[in-house]
């Protein structure tokens, strides 16, 4: 037994490894730049308008949270690819940058032209003043134009209007020979042409990256903070996960309790008017979605539209009992709000687990020991309870491993219609407001908890089913 | 098969704009003529640009069953009409069977034209979901953890390849095409190229292997990368998974959304094929075919593949339940779909904005309800007819 469980946390160790890299991936693929969204949350927007300040602002939340460490433990690119592509800041630029060094291979040039680019910017901010307002709004514009170009050819229609605002100014010869500059680096990068490498090169970069510091986190439980109110991202998970648990632990207890003994008594009165009635009700329920189900609770019981009867149950949220003291009616308050969320939850499982212990225990009563059983002269119920009623559990047991990962998934539509502050209405709202942080870690603690889950399950057949152990490979993962 | 009807016919049932009519004294066709058009076999009437449906007198018209687009905003009829209570309906017009909605939009029409993207999104879904599940359980379920013995050399070569295909066909056309790549083309082309690497490498070492004689040979336990494989995907629960997907691409059309639910719902029916591949890989037939010295490939394709399709079309049926449930959840929340077209799931979820609506509640539901039923009995059907044993 030990044998077993010590070989099965080995190969979850692996996927466990796999799933954090995948949604850390996931996390930096976002759209939209975090820094910014962090920046915007404290800083007053007349010093983000300063290029200057701004950059340095920028600069330094980049460097706190770690951005400007490489993404990996290593990389392997092509020979001629920048090496310290990923300390630019911010993150637009080095986009842009990635994507002019895709079209000319030539890492040199696009430094150069970025780093004009950088000084004119500079410069038109300098003599911002000197400059008619129009003008340096239209300077502004064109510049933009210029650094979202997508090919070199694209460069030339911002560079004349910018050519045509800045010739009636005489005097800022500086701001003219920083454009002249500009035009030079844009000419050798379009002329010149470089292959790319066809070499790969491998770089180790150690401990110092982005993975590392975010995995490492995330096992300190230090998650970040959301992007939009700052407050960190543990505190806000911790306080959620407590509500799903709560609704997904009374719904599974529920489920288990209501469902094994009518799967159990449909199998024994099976192919009787009450088991054919009962599988169809179940059925039925089985097709039925859970936010479908959810909706119709809300609507019919928890207003007076339809009679004065129907408005049983309070509608939305925990009441005004939630997030103060404890108290005995504080919490029969909270109790009476998740009357709906927990029916809901309970009636969709109920069908599935009903009909798979009613399929089980119909496939115990057709076994060999069975018949032995009642030939050797036992009564009926005898053998059923004490031999069949162990052996038809065990399916059901190990249903948990699937049924954990579905009640996750529908407790979130759940939270969203009774909006019910758990991890799944979290999760929702960080999604609709790019709160990527929060996301992907619920993202990574729900996958954990679920694999957690699966062991769980997985052992405990074990345990109960000796012949797993013995196999020489897993095959009932 | 009325599903399927319904939303292949769904612009001929439901459509504010006639069959046939005529006006100023020209005969159109203007549902043919739509339907044509969007195959680019029919120009659109210059006649009729501006014609308001809904009002506009025709010298004589023979309209569709319901005269109503799924988008067309009746305002007589406007901010939810009971089907029961009172409608402000003119003499030429029908009732809107089923109500509508705030904007005054008719329910029946847009449970109809719901059914099509519902099917499409089902049944396609499923097919990228059936192909990935029935490769990859094949491989598991054939070769098992014992069936795939290498010499020392094949396995490093294959190592390489590994390494290889990740680098050129994942790694440098993704630097060297960086922000002017397209997802599926890219995708598509870099399994290819590591396909081929692949098959060079794994040629390269059965050469090897037929000149030299290595001692020590290694089984690959392929079953068990495949099942870690899938655990991994079945850890993150879809839901969570579907809509941090949708919430990383940026523009979301009904094409990613198929997409999007067809690559994460392959495990089960991979799972599937695997099991029932490890029960007929014991049997006599396979193992003689085995022992005539018949090629792997022959044996999967010609005499496995076939006998362990019928798991399959049970799972694919009760995955298109899945798929269709997995969209209107999605655009229950009001993410997916339900941003730009009317679905089952964005009526009901207008519901909840509006308690009174019951109608809003109860018709979108029946129709979701009816088609994941309609799909859960023809799976158990299937079960019966190609299992009798059960």
């Amino acid at each position: 037994m030990t044998k077993y469980i010590i070989k099965r946390l080995l190969l979850a160790i692996p996927v466990l490894l796999i799933l954090s890299i995948v949604v850390f991936l996931m996390s930096k693929s976002v759209p939209g730049d975090q820094v910014y969204s962090l920046l915007n949350v404290n800083a007053d927007t007349e010093s983000l308008s300063d290029p200057v300040i701004s950059k340095k602002a920028y600069a330094q939340k980049f460097k706190s949270l770690g951005y400007d460490k490489p993404i990996f433990y290593f990389s392997i690119l092509p020979k001629n690819y920048p090496d310290t592509l990923y300390r630019i800041y911010p993150k637009e630029k080095k986009e842009r940058l990635k994507a002019w060094y895709a079209l000319s291979k030539n890492w040199e040039g696009v430094q150069s032209l970025a780093l004009r680019l950088d000084e004119f910017e500079l410069k038109a901010f300098q003599f911002k003043d000197s400059l008619q307002k129009r003008d340096a709004i239209d300077l502004r514009h064109e510049f933009l134009a210029l650094s979202q170009s997508k090919t070199f050819d694209a460069f030339q229609v911002p560079l004349n209007r910018l050519d045509q605002i800045i010739k009636p100014y005489g005097h800022l010869a500086s701001l003219k020979s920083s454009y002249s500059a500009l035009v030079n680096a844009t000419e050798t990068l379009k002329n010149e042409n470089y292959k790319a490498s066809v070499f790969p090169s491998f770089r180790w970069h150690g401990s110092q990256n982005q993975y590392h510091q975010w995995i490492s986190k995330f096992i300190k439980a230090d998650f970040g903070n959301s992007l939009i109110d700052q407050q960190p991202a543990s505190k806000k998970i911790i306080e959620a996960l407590k509500w799903t648990l709560v609704l997904n632990g009374l719904a599974i207890l529920l489920v288990y309790f209501i469902s094994i003994p009518l799967g159990w008594n449909f199998a024994l009165k099976a192919h009787t008017a009450f088991d054919k009635l009962g599988s169809l009700i179940l059925y039925m329920f089985y097709a039925i979605p859970v936010f479908w189900l959810a909706t119709l609770l809300l609507i019919f019981f928890t207003t007076e539209e339809y009679g004065t009867w129907t408005d049983l149950f309070p509608s939305l949220g925990l009441g005004r009992h939630f997030g103060k003291e404890f108290s005995f009616e504080g919490m029969l308050d909270i109790a009476w709000h998740l009357v709906l969320p927990v029916l809901s939850l309970t009636l969709v499982s109920l069908a599935f687990i009903s009909r798979q212990m009613r399929a089980s225990t119909l496939n115990e009563m057709k076994s060999d020991y069975f018949r032995t059983g009642l030939a050797k002269g036992l009564s009926e119920k005898a053998v059923l309870k004490k031999h069949a009623l162990r052996n038809a559990l065990f399916p059901i047991i190990t249903l948990i491993a699937n049924v954990l990962p579905a009640l996750f998934g529908g407790s979130l539509i759940i939270e969203v219609i009774f909006s019910i502050p758990g991890m799944g209405r979290l999760a929702f709202n960080a999604i609709l407001s790019n709160d990527w942080p929060v996301l992907f870690a619920i993202l990574l603690l729900v996958a954990f908890l679920t694999m957690i889950g699966f062991l769980i399950a997985d052992i405990l057949y074990a345990y109960l089913d000796p012949r797993v152990r013995f196999q020489r490979s897993s095959k009932h993962a | 098969m009325v599903f399927m009807v319904i939303a292949i016919l769904s612009p001929m049932i439901a459509n504010e704009k006639p069959f046939y009519c005529k006006y100023e004294g020209e005969n159109y066709y203007p549902i043919f003529n739509d339907m044509l058009g969007k195959f680019n076999l029919a120009k659109p009437y210059e006649g009729l640009v501006g014609v308001d449906w809904l009002s506009q007198e025709f010298e004589s018209i023979l309209r569709a069953p319901i005269p109503y687009s799924e988008t067309t905003q009746d305002k007589l009829n406007a901010s939810y009409k009971s089907p029961l209570g009172a409608q402000n309906i003119k003499e030429n017009r029908k009732r809107h069977l089923l109500g509508t909605d705030k904007l005054g939009r008719d329910i029946l029409a847009g449970l109809i034209h719901g059914t099509r993207s519902a099917m499409m999104i089902g049944i396609f879904s499923m097919l990228i979901a059936g192909f990935i599940g029935i490769v990859i359980g094949t491989i598991a379920g054939y070769f098992g953890d014992d069936q795939v013995v290498l010499s020392l050399p094949s396995v490093f070569l294959l190592l390489l390849a590994f390494f290889f295909s990740l680098v050129y066909a994942f790694v440098f056309p993704y630097v060297n095409n960086y922000g002017n790549i397209n997802a599926g083309i890219y995708l598509l082309k870099g399994l290819v190229i590591s396909g081929c690497l692949f098959f060079i490498f794994l040629y390269i070492g059965n050469v090897l292997n037929r000149h030299f004689a290595f001692k020590k040979n290694i089984a690959i336990p392929i079953d068990l990368m495949v099942m870690r494989f899938i655990e991994m995907f079945n850890a993150i629960p879809g839901l969570f998974l579907l809509l941090s997907l949708l919430a990383l691409i940026k523009t979301q059309s009904i094409a990613s959304i198929i997409v999007i639910i067809g690559i994460l719902s392959w495990t089960n029916i991979a799972r599937f094929v695997r099991a029932e591949f490890l029960k007929i890989r014991s049997m006599d037939y396979i193992k003689s075919a085995r022992l005539q010295g018949i090629s792997s490939a022959k044996i999967l394709f010609i005499h496995g593949l076939p006998n362990a399709i019928t798991p399959v079309l049970i799972t694919l049926s009760f995955g298109v339940s899945a798929a269709i449930l997995a969209e209107a959840s999605l655009s229950f929340l009001g993410l997916g779909l339900a941003q730009e077209q009317v679905t089952w799931g964005s009526l009901l979820n207008e519901s909840r904005s509006y308690f009174s609506a019951w109608w809003l509640a109860i018709f979108p539901g029946i129709a979701i309800f009816l088609t994941i039923l309609a799909f859960n009995i023809i799976g158990e059907k299937l079960t019966e007819i190609l299992n009798p044993k059960i």
